[in-house]
């Protein structure tokens, strides 16, 4: 009786000392002050707000090029990177006079990014022209310049709910989250990504985007390989995607594009 | 000897077996709400967050039509990423056309510095600083 109860005590002991967890959810909050500030009680509902993140002072707008050309639209760094995974450049996205600018989180602060140089190279040979089509059949004015706000090419991770590299690794892929169109005048509209704006002309936009994109990425992708339709998005897109990306465009030059 | 093999059988291999599980289905409701039109919500916050090295997703969820009782069903209405939030701060406002809870945000501007150094190996770190994050309560179900 006692070797069983010593036995029972020691599993016990044991299983909470090599085996057992706590759970991440149960800890949030527990790590940082959030004291600094206080939601107020009338605070106004999101689409109540003024969009306060405006487009930048007249003198720092570039203004959008007389011609639109739907090709070489990114400015592309000389310098070429090694990163974790493999060689990247840099993509300036304050670049006066291209069509094809954006910043990190910010609908209006420009700033770079690095991309896998195959990704660039197709994002020069396709993106404004996908982002011009979709323009057109949502029936947006047409777009001179966009400004894109993202979150991200390059980070060294694995995939979500995966054990393997996300694309993101390779600087393969970029997470949109608004388009910033820009016509003649220099009016913008915002196209945003997200699924709480999916409606209208903005999912006309989104799902002729991806649809875009995809038609842009070489036959070598197909079913089976992952991310062939070179882009990951919500579930209520055409395209389908996820719960996970309700939040941004995941645009991809998936690894089965190869380098060319 | 048979014991031993029950003992290591129990300490290796139950616990991964139950973190296999805890993975899969773990999330937590931070607050059950209606929304403004009487609709059964709630904040949910999961472990599944990956932008710019947000580990968690914070979604609204709306039970709409004859959705069960388990919030991972109901649809997503809304959802971003954060490094950390305060589950106590999660409130609704006095119209109730909103929620809104007090989350750390990834550190944009330092990994936007370490791009124009050249760094190679940009780090992602989490803000100090707390940013306040909302969730409309209008229109939720079509």
């Amino acid at each position: 009786m006692i070797t069983r109860f010593l036995l029972l005590l020691f599993l016990v002991f044991t299983l909470g000392a090599c085996g057992g967890y706590s759970s991440n959810l149960d800890n949030l909050g527990a790590q940082s002050s959030f004291a600094d500030v206080n939601i107020p009680d009338d605070f106004p509902a999101p689409e109540d707000e003024e969009d306060l993140d405006i487009p930048p002072p007249e003198e720092d707008m570039t203004p959008p090029p007389v011609q639109v050309s739907l090709k070489n639209t990114f400015h592309i760094d000389d310098p070429l990177f090694e990163l974790a995974r493999g060689p990247a450049v840099r993509w300036d996205g304050c670049v006066a006079g291209k069509s094809s600018q954006g910043g990190y989180n910010s609908d209006s602060q420009c700033g770079r990014a690095f991309f896998h140089p195959s990704f660039a190279d197709r994002l020069n040979d396709a993106f404004f022209g996908c982002v011009h089509s979709s323009a057109k059949e949502a029936g947006l004015p047409e777009p001179h310049r966009v400004f894109v706000r993202h979150l991200g090419t390059y980070n060294d991770r694995n995939a979500r709910n995966s054990n393997s590299l996300s694309h993101h690794a390779y600087a393969r892929a970029w997470d949109i989250v608004n388009f910033n169109l820009y016509d003649k005048d220099g009016q913008r509209i915002k196209v945003s990504t997200l699924l709480r704006d999916y409606k209208d002309e903005q999912a006309v936009f989104y799902d002729s985007f991806r649809a875009c994109w995809r038609q842009a990425l070489p036959s070598s992708c197909g079913p089976g390989d992952r991310e062939y339709r070179g882009s990951v998005g919500h579930q209520a897109s055409q395209m389908g995607g996820n719960s996970l990306h309700n939040d941004h465009l995941h645009l991809t030059y998936p690894l089965c594009a190869g380098n060319s | 000897m048979s014991r031993h093999l029950v003992i290591f059988f129990l300490c290796f291999y139950l616990p991964s077996a139950l973190a296999e599980a805890h993975d899969q289905e773990e999330y937590r409701v931070l607050k059950s709400l209606q929304g403004a039109s009487g609709e059964e919500a709630a904040v949910v916050v999961r472990e599944a967050g990956h932008l710019h090295g947000q580990p968690y997703q914070v979604e609204l969820r709306v039970r709409c039509g004859d959705a069960s009782e388990n919030p991972l069903q109901w649809s997503v209405r809304d959802s971003f990423s954060v490094c950390d939030l305060s589950p106590e701060s999660v409130k609704t406002n006095t119209q109730g056309s909103a929620v809104a809870l007090k989350a750390k945000m990834a550190d944009h501007a330092n990994f936007e510095k370490q791009l124009e150094l050249g760094i190679s190996q940009p780090q992602i770190d989490c803000q100090q600083q707390t940013t306040i994050k909302k969730f409309s309560l209008r229109r939720l179900c079509p």
